[in-house]
């Protein structure tokens, strides 16, 4: 349902600084997918993303959704069916808005009664009972600032809010990078729970490998704006962290590096001990 | 008393430039300094239609007008990406030409012609005069108020919010912002100009001069009213625009009846008040800072 073919994204063209972030991505992606994406920092994952989003043109390449060309569809005519949550809590509310109203935006994508009232009763019933569904107790904190919440908190609202009216594609930027383990982990099961449930096409960069590998059902990894391996299906069950990294050091090179690489104790003392 | 009275009355035929101002600097978070010349377009608009008999027509133009010229600084700031506040300049120097071509000169008066106010004296013989015009006032401030109130309370207010408060999330939203802000340029500078239409008509005449400096008049009355009332709700803010207009025209009137400063040094004043409150937060937090470092 979403086809990449040959996308390159070159930044700051003609200029000392100018960079390859992306050259030439051609991907699959069928529906109801839900793909993993790691990769060391600056390896063009965010940028594949905003790409995808349509934050910018790409100068080569095409993008289809569903048999239509997005190419060069703007960002908000896109958003109508693609949504996305970013690593940073902040960015995807309004933090001076409150957490009704926050949802009640969400929920007013492609919708075109722009007069009607954002908080009408039957709409605050639908919010509440989305908010239940989180288990942290915000259905009762309806009228509470965004910005007053936890990032945990945050980001699972967010979570709601990009899935309220189910999108064609979901893009998950490390979008559990920023809180703390077990925080992140509970938003991640939530994520997997509403994905699963209502069979959401997903892609979700990751900095935990393992998370990588036990999430979903496919897993890219991309290295200087390429797809350099592509797991599903019982290869992709076979591997393990450490074979992971391997294949990763083997194909280029190094050792694969995030700054906020998150390793289960055991597999990180391994591939310490095997260097 | 009159002069506390006339003073209201002045402040009240402001008061939905103040409004205006509220929209554009404190929900969508962004200065808007089409404000002076809009103020004058409304002014010039609605003095030439009450000179040909139809001041209510020259309201609705002045609003219509107003809106326009919103359009104009929204769109340069959108389509063109220049920064808002040269976008609001220039927007305010063409119009400069466009107002006294409109006015056909740079004054005029109307006295002779029927007015707003005259009409609405006239549908109620038993009041007087003064009062059938206070009342006026405080019935279209009163009724923009509650009709912006309710209007921000819909999915589309709810944008303008949200698009001052986080834009990159309002884009993901699919909703266009760039629309959004052309739009709330557009209906701030309608308040502005249906203000300076109803002043002019107020006041008796039209002058293409009055309209300069409004932008700051409007930011001390916001900034006054915030002052007194705190930031709590769109309602709040909405009404303390319109008591700060009204408070910013009492502490002229007192100033100038008690001779403590020129009406030159008017101009200066209202500067340093609306710069001195733009500093408190920083101030705050610096201050707090010094304290926090001592103590520690
Ligand atoms: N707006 C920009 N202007 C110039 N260069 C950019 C810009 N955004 C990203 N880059 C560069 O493009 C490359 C890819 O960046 P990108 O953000 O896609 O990496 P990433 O894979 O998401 O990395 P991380 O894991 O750190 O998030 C990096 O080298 C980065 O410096
Ligand atoms: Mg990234």
């Amino acid at each position: 349902m979403l086809e990449l073919k040959g996308l390159e994204k070159t930044y700051l063209k003609h200029t000392v600084n100018e960079h390859r972030a992306l050259r030439g991505i051609d991907l699959q992606i069928a529906d109801g997918e839900f793909i993993t994406v790691i990769g060391s920092n600056g390896a063009g994952k965010s940028t594949l993303f905003n790409a995808v989003a349509g934050t910018f043109f790409c100068e080569r390449g095409r993008i289809v959704l569903d048999g239509r060309d997005i190419t060069y569809v703007r960002e908000h005519r896109r958003a109508r069916q693609i949504s996305r949550i970013f690593q940073d809590p902040m960015k995807g509310s309004a933090p001076g808005l409150t957490i009704a109203e926050n949802i009640a935006l969400a929920y007013a994508r492609g919708e075109n009664h722009l007069f009607s009232f954002a908080l009408s009763r039957r709409k605050l019933e639908l919010f509440r009972d989305c908010l239940a569904q989180l288990n942290m107790d915000l259905e009762n904190r309806m009228n509470t600032r965004m910005g007053l919440l936890s990032g945990g908190q945050r980001q699972a609202v967010t979570l709601l809010m990009a899935t309220i009216h189910t999108p064609r594609l979901l893009l998950l930027d490390e979008h559990t990078a920023a809180l703390d383990p077990l925080t992140a982990e509970r938003v991640l099961e939530m994520t997997r729970s509403i994905v699963a449930e209502r069979n959401i096409t997903t892609l979700m960069i990751t900095h935990n490998i393992n998370a990588a590998l036990s999430t979903g059902s496919r897993t890219l990894m991309m290295e200087q704006g390429q797809i350099i391996l592509d797991l599903e299906g019982g290869t992709r069950d076979a591997m393990s962290v450490p074979d992971l990294l391997a294949v990763y050091r083997e194909k280029c090179g190094k050792a694969l590096d995030n700054d906020r690489m998150l390793l289960d104790n055991e597999q990180n003392m391994d591939v310490h001990g095997s260097e | 008393m009159a002069f506390f009275l006339d003073s209201v009355q002045l402040g009240l035929e402001y008061a939905l430039m103040a409004v205006g101002v509220f929209i554009t600097f404190r929900i969508l978070n962004i200065p808007d300094l089409t404000v002076d010349g809009s103020f004058t377009l409304g002014i010039v608009i609605s003095s030439v239609f009450a000179v040909g008999g139809h001041p209510f027509a020259g309201l609705l133009l002045a609003l219509l007008g107003g809106a326009l010229a919103g359009t104009v600084t929204g769109l340069l700031h959108t389509r063109a990406h220049i920064h808002p506040i040269l976008a609001g300049i220039l927007t305010t120097y063409g119009l400069y030409t466009v107002n006294i071509k409109i006015l056909g000169g740079p004054n005029l008066s109307l006295l002779n012609s029927k007015k707003f106010f005259d009409v609405i004296t006239a549908a109620f013989p038993s009041m007087s005069r003064s009062a059938a015009q206070a009342i006026a006032i405080i019935v279209v401030c009163a009724a923009v108020v509650v009709i912006l109130n309710l209007f921000f309370k819909t999915v589309a207010g709810l944008c303008i919010q949200a698009t001052g408060n986080n834009e990159e999330m309002v884009r993901a939203s699919s909703i266009n912002t760039a629309a959004v802000k052309v739009g709330t340029f557009a209906l701030a500078n309608a308040l502005v100009a249906l203000s300076g239409g109803l002043l002019a008509q107020y006041q008796g005449f039209g002058d293409v001069s009055s309209g300069s400096g409004m932008v700051v008049i409007g930011l001390a009355s916001v900034i006054i009213g915030e002052v007194l009332f705190g930031h709590r709700s769109i309602l709040i803010g909405l009404i303390s625009a319109v008591c700060g207009c009204v408070i910013y025209r009492i502490i002229i009137a007192l100033a100038l009846h008690y001779n403590l400063f020129s009406a030159n040094a008017l101009k200066l004043l209202s500067a340093v008040i609306v710069a001195a409150t733009l500093s408190v937060p920083p101030l705050k937090g610096w201050i707090a800072g010094r304290l926090a470092r001592r103590g520690a």
